[in-house]
C-alpha cells in the first residue's frame, strides 16, 4: 500500500509526525543537502562517541538531482540501522536504542520501496518489475555523469 | 549468505583524476590494516566466538567492512579512470599497469600483494579481540595520514566517514572485550 502514488508521502509523514504539506520534492529539486543528518555524514550515530579529526567533522557530498538525494536518504537510513545493530549486538537490553532501531528499519523499508518503484531494484531479490532491470547501470562504482549511485 | 544492495554505504563522487592518491589509497584495499583484511579477519574469527554477542558483532562488522572495501575500490577506480600510461608511470604506477592495467588488485601502497597472513586468526577470543582493536586503531591512523595527503574534498569526505567507523568499531570490540574479561575469559 505504501507509495502507490510516488508523490504521496503521507505514510512516511504519519510515521514521523511530519505535516502532510511538507514538500520533499521541493527539497530534492533544490539539492538541499541540509536534509542529510550530520550523524550520517560524520559516520557515527552516537554523540558521546564522536571523535573528530583535527577541526573536520564531515564534508557535505554534492548531490545533483532527486535520484541522488533519494539514494542518499536511503544511505542515511541504512547507515543508522547498521550503527544501531552493532551497538545492540553488544547491548541488546538497551530499550531506547532498540526502539530507534525499529523505527529506522520501517523508514528504510519505505524509502527503498519508493526509490525502487521509480528507478529499479536496489536488491536482486526484489523481482516486482516488468523487465529485468537489475543489470541496468549505473552501478555504485561508476562515475559517468557524476553519478555515485 | 550475503545479499547485495546496489548502493554504497556513503556517497562517493570524485571528479578529479589523482593517481598519486590512488596509489596511496590502495593501501586500504590490500594493505595489512586495510578493509579487505579487516573484513575477513572478523569473518574468520566469528566461527569461534563463545556466545551470541560475539558471533553477532564479528559477523556484522565483517559485513560492514566489505562495504568499505567497495568504497575504497570505488575511490581508486574513480581516481584512475581515463589515466594515460605516461600519467600512471609518473605517479609510480608503471609496474602496477604492467601487471594489472587499471584493474583493482589488492596490494599495499608500496606494491606488496595482499596476503591472508593479515587475517591474524587465533582460536583465542581475547587474543582475537585484542588484534581487532589494534587493527581498528591502525586503520584509523592510516585514514588520518591519507586525509593529510590531499586537499580534495571529494576524497576527504568519504575518508572522514571511514575513519569514524574505525573509531566506532574499536569501541564495540572494546565493549565486547571487557564483557568477556568480566566473564573470566
Amino acid at each position: 500500500m505504501f507509495f502507490e502514488n510516488i508523490n504521496d508521502f503521507s505514510d512516511v509523514n504519519n510515521l514521523f509526525g511530519i505535516p502532510n504539506n511538507y514538500n520533499y520534492a521541493y527539497n530534492y529539486q533544490n539539492n538541499n543537502v541540509n536534509e542529510l543528518s550530520p550523524k550520517f555524514l560524520r559516520g557515527n550515530m552516537f554523540d558521546n562517541e564522536f571523535e573528530p579529526f583535527k577541526n573536520m567533522k564531515y564534508i557535505k557530498p554534492a548531490l545533483k538531482d532527486e535520484r541522488e538525494m533519494m539514494l542518499a536518504k536511503i544511505m542515511e537510513s541504512s547507515f543508522a540501522v547498521t550503527d544501531y545493530v552493532l551497538y545492540l549486538d553488544v547491548n541488546p537490553e538497551d530499550q531506547d536504542i532498540l526502539n530507534k532501531y525499529k523505527e529506522e528499519t520501517k523508514k528504510l523499508e519505505m524509502l527503498k520501496n519508493k526509490y525502487e518503484k521509480m528507478y529499479g531494484p536496489l536488491c536482486n531479490t526484489n523481482g516486482d518489475y516488468q523487465d529485468y532491470k537489475w543489470i541496468e547501470s549505473p552501478w555504485p562504482w561508476e562515475k559517468d555523469g557524476g553519478m555515485y549511485v | 549468505m550475503f545479499k547485495y544492495d546496489k548502493k554504497l554505504e556513503y556517497p562517493i563522487c570524485i571528479k578529479k583524476k589523482n593517481l598519486k592518491m590512488a596509489k596511496y589509497l590502495i593501501e586500504q584495499f590490500g594493505g595489512a590494516n586495510g578493509e579487505l583484511a579487516a573484513s575477513f579477519r572478523y569473518f574468520s574469527q566469528k566461527f569461534t566466538m563463545p556466545d551470541d554477542k560475539g558471533k553477532a558483532l564479528l559477523n556484522d562488522i565483517a559485513t560492514e567492512e566489505l562495504a568499505h572495501v567497495e568504497m575504497i575500490c570505488t575511490m581508486v577506480h574513480m581516481l584512475t579512470k581515463d589515466a594515460s600510461i605516461e600519467e600512471l608511470e609518473k605517479a609510480g604506477l608503471g609496474c602496477y599497469y604492467t601487471q594489472h592495467g587499471v584493474g583493482l588488485f589488492p596490494q599495499d601502497s608500496t606494491g606488496n600483494p595482499f596476503t591472508s597472513a593479515y587475517f591474524a586468526v587465533t582460536g583465542d577470543v581475547i587474543a582475537n579481540l585484542s588484534e581487532d582493536m589494534a587493527a581498528e586503531q591502525k586503520a584509523r591512523a592510516t585514514y588520518e595520514a591519507l586525509i593529510n595527503q590531499t586537499d580534495d574534498e571529494d576524497i576527504i569526505g568519504p575518508l572522514l566517514f571511514l575513519r569514524q567507523r574505525e573509531v566506532i568499531h574499536f569501541n564495540r570490540f572494546k565493549e565486547l572485550y571487557d564483557y568477556y574479561k568480566k566473564l573470566g575469559y
